[in-house]
């Protein structure tokens, strides 16, 4: 039985408070943040993410823990700063521009910054330029794009041109993902990989800076 | 097959489950099998009409489709829709509105929709916020003005069927005034929040219902409403709360449809919805749009095995890939699948699968209803 047992159903039943409190007390006991994330927040992501894409839990289930996950990493993150830690790598990630919807996005860009990665989230209605000038300023490996509607497909299309054109393409690694795309789209326009689900996302980034 | 009957006649036939004369066919005779504006403008430019647009819906700015283009492409139904409230309802500038339940919406310069940008029942409330809500009056006049002239011009100018939108039970409007997330996460977290939201937002519908099929009920031939359950994979949430929040308010939702009007029940919702579609049969849908074939497990082969007779579908033509995406050929191919999968014995009406999108080529539009009239079945040989 781990240590962070308790931790991670807190995370998993989406106990915001339980999980905050568990965090404090494993920091008490003298565990370094990257562990607790390591041990505990990295773990419980990855159970509800699997149990999502197995159609074991759904929207709700995994939106709860994606937000206890968070609560989590609001003690911790300030902590990592501080002790020099380096991510596991940095991700651009945004809805694309003509498209408002954002709730797949988030739930990704949580369950990445719970799986130690640098997660600089654009929000939605993101043009090609915002795209190509924070993937330069933060000098990220992974753009992760998501889209809801077939009618804003194509800004994925547009900021992959913009890529090439800003003599990105190929050194930044590019994921898609929504409801509308296919892996013969993603082919089509270019990107590296289309995910499934948030936890497909999140594998392949492990692995493409792995 | 010959055409022997009245376009009412075949699309009352195919969703009694008997076999019509050819597979009906819809365009816009509901606010999500339309079309929006900007691919509206194409349709009208060849078919030569001109004029302003009549919004049908705003926020998915779809519109009234010119009866001539109806007629020209044989549509086999017609739109009564719910009217405008007097009161309620705000202009906040050139492409910016408040609705009747006090939620604002943008239409974004690079969208072809308008989109949310106030979410008024979000973050920590309590159930006193939503009783102490301002809530729309189910009883303004404006939601029922026009009914009866709508139904009697279809009557006295058409053969075609009627079908009344009334408005969304629960969850459409309850997940926009407290917003997306939030109200995901109360289904886990705050379940007294969820359903006392869903009741509320009942409760007002109930009434505009009402008031609309006490008006027309008698005369339309299908009632439609709208409350979108699943996603892409799967349901939006789990069965169990399905069956726990939703299922019972909308049975109680649909049964006011069923006392008060001998028409059919139409139920829109999208995405993955097989895993309830017995629920569904239980609480009173008589047709399920709009098939989304593109989600998980809803192959209209197979849904026409397992409920033929018992569930009516209406729509199947994919709007994610086919018609968007596809050539003529390739629609044309999906049109023959869809009538030898679903056609035969009735039980189904042939539409895009949701409002056809500016993405659509006008050449693969006109060749999905074309050959819907013109493709014989082997069934039908």
């Amino acid at each position: 039985m781990s240590e962070y047992e308790g931790l991670v159903r807190a995370v998993e039943q989406g106990d915001f408070t339980g999980t905050q409190n568990l965090v404090n007390a494993l920091l008490n006991q003298g565990k370094s943040p990257d562990e607790i994330i390591r041990g505990g927040i990295v773990l419980a992501l990855d159970i509800v993410g699997k149990r999502f894409s197995a159609g074991e839990c759904y929207i709700p289930e995994m939106l709860v823990a994606a937000r206890a996950s968070q609560r989590g990493l609001d003690v911790l993150t300030p902590l990592l700063v501080k002790t020099g830690f380096k991510p596991r790598g940095t991700v651009v990630i945004g809805t694309v521009r003509g498209d408002l919807h954002d709730i797949g996005k988030n739930i990704v860009s949580m369950m990445l910054k719970g799986a130690g990665f640098h997660v600089v989230d654009l929000g939605f209605d993101v043009g090609p330029e915002k795209f190509v000038n924070a993937l330069n300023t933060e000098n990220a490996q992974i753009l992760a794009m998501s889209c809801l509607l077939t009618t804003t497909m194509i800004s994925m299309q547009e900021t992959i041109d913009a890529l090439r054109e800003a003599g990105l393409y190929g050194k930044v690694k590019v994921m898609i993902g929504g409801p509308p795309t296919t892996d013969d789209f993603a082919k089509e326009i270019g990107a590296d990989f289309r995910g499934k689900d948030a936890y497909e996302g999140v594998e392949q980034a492990k692995r493409f800076v792995s | 097959m010959a055409k022997g009957m009245t376009h009412r006649e075949r699309l009352v036939t195919a969703i009694s489950h008997e076999q019509p004369d050819i597979v009906p066919i819809d365009l816009g005779g509901t606010v999500d099998s339309s079309i929006v504006v900007e691919g509206y403008e194409k349709l009208k430019s060849r078919f030569g009409i001109e004029g302003e647009n009549k919004i049908c819906h705003r926020m998915m700015r779809v519109v009234k489709v010119d009866e001539g283009i109806l007629r020209s492409l044989d549509i086999d139904t017609r739109a009564v829709f719910i009217g405008a409230p007097m009161k309620g309802e705000e202009e906040r500038g050139p492409d910016r509105y408040r609705d009747v339940w006090g939620v604002e919406r943008v239409h974004p310069e690079h969208s072809y929709y308008y989109d949310q940008i106030s979410f008024p029942l979000s973050g920590d409330i309590t159930i006193s916020d939503i009783s102490n809500y301002a809530w729309p009056d189910p009883d303004d006049p404006g939601f029922v003005q026009g009914l009866k002239g709508q139904v009697k011009w279809i009557r006295d100018h058409t053969d075609c069927a009627a079908i009344l939108a009334v408005p969304a039970p629960c969850v459409h409007t309850s997940q926009y005034l407290r917003g997306f997330e939030d109200w995901f996460c109360d289904f886990v977290i705050n379940p007294g929040i969820l359903e006392a939201l869903l009741d509320a937002v009942l409760e007002v519908n109930l009434q505009i219902a009402k008031n609309e099929l006490r008006e027309v009920g008698q005369e339309v031939d299908v009632v439609i409403c709208a409350d979108d359950l699943g996603a892409q994979e799967g349901l939006q949430v789990s069965y169990d709360h399905f069956v726990k929040y939703i299922k019972p308010r909308l049975e109680k939702y649909l049964k006011q449809i069923h006392d008060l009007s001998p028409a059919k029940v139409l139920f829109h919702t999208c995405g993955s919805v097989a895993s309830i579609i017995e629920d569904l049969i239980e609480i009173g849908v008589d047709v399920l749009n709009p098939v989304q074939v593109t989600a998980a497990g809803m192959n209209p082969a197979e849904l026409k095995r397992k409920y033929r007779g018992r569930m009516a579908f209406w729509g199947g033509m994919d709007t994610q890939n086919i018609l968007p995406r596809g050539s003529v050929k390739d629609v044309k191919k999906a049109v023959e699948e869809l009538v030898e999968q679903m056609g035969e014995g009735g039980g189904f009406v042939l539409s895009a699968v949701h409002n056809i999108q500016p993405d659509v080529p006008l050449d693969n539009i006109l060749a999905m209803f074309h050959h819907a009239r013109d493709y014989v079945p082997s069934f039908a040989k």
